[in-house]
């Protein structure tokens, strides 16, 4: 039905249009892909390395989606977030 | 599961929301539709950098200018007995329709309906065979078909004869 529906009860990651990093369970999509976020959090980037911030359960309006991808959680795991530093991505403007 | 029904469960709830603007507001979400439109109450509306707050006792948040939406961990879980509920009924209705109401008359429909296909074509063809025998002057049906046709076609004719 819809091309997003492999990815649901999966790790994704999802890109919004304000430049925000959101992780968590894909638990739902719709026709207007809106998407539901379980377990979410968001990775802030900044020069003191990535932060967790957590969120809980989060309804992403489909308007503010930019990109939807699955995490491999293995090689998730295995990253050291806290030594990574880079520059947080810049809004989307339209 | 979809997002607008996970919405619909948290009515009651305490919500926060932030628009595409920036602003949050946070309140109970008392109502919901389709388009995301929300109605809110005991609400604290929070500028975008955190440092003016309001209190409002109602609003409501057109759905288009939402940015997400944030809603308590337990809501998720009473969706999913919603959705449960709900899934039994679509197959339920299918499988009757299909079963009892649509294939069963679509047939006796069908037959029906050649039957009286069958039967008019027979009319016809019989009619326009005896109206070519009318021509070649046969007996009785020939006579009967001659009478229509020349009625139809030369009623003047048809007159004249009543005449003799």
């Amino acid at each position: 039905m819809s091309l997003l529906e492999p990815y649901i009860k999966k790790n994704v990651l999802v890109l919004t249009y304000d430049g925000r990093n959101l992780v968590g369970v894909l638990r739902g999509i719709d026709q207007a892909v809106n998407i539901i976020l379980e377990s979410c959090h968001e990775r802030i980037y900044s020069e003191e390395g990535i932060q967790k911030f957590p969120l809980g359960v989060h309804i992403i309006r489909g308007d503010d989606v930019a990109v939807v991808g699955e995490i491999d959680k293995e090689l998730d795991d295995k990253l050291d977030l806290p030594s990574i530093v880079a520059d947080p991505l810049k809004p989307i403007v339209y | 599961m979809l997002p607008l029904s996970l919405l619909r469960t948290g009515q009651g709830h305490q919500i926060m929301v932030e628009l595409k603007n920036g602003e949050t507001y946070n309140g109970v979400l008392v109502n919901c539709d389709n388009w995301m439109n929300i109605n809110l109450k005991n609400v604290v509306r929070t500028s975008k950098d955190s440092d003016k707050f309001w209190k409002v006792e109602t609003c409501y948040i057109r759905g288009n200018t939402i940015k997400y939406i944030s809603v308590p961990d337990e809501i998720i879980d009473l969706v999913v007995e919603e959705e449960q509920t709900f899934k039994p009924y679509i197959p339920k209705t299918y499988d009757n329709s299909s079963s009892s109401k649509d294939s069963s008359p679509r047939g006796r429909g069908r037959g029906d309906s050649s039957r009286g296909r069958g039967d008019s074509s027979r009319g016809r063809g019989e009619s326009t065979e005896y109206r070519g025998r009318g021509g070649t002057r046969t007996r009785g049906r020939g006579d009967s078909s001659r009478g229509r046709g020349e009625s139809s076609e030369y009623r003047g004719r048809g007159r004249g004869r009543g005449t003799q």
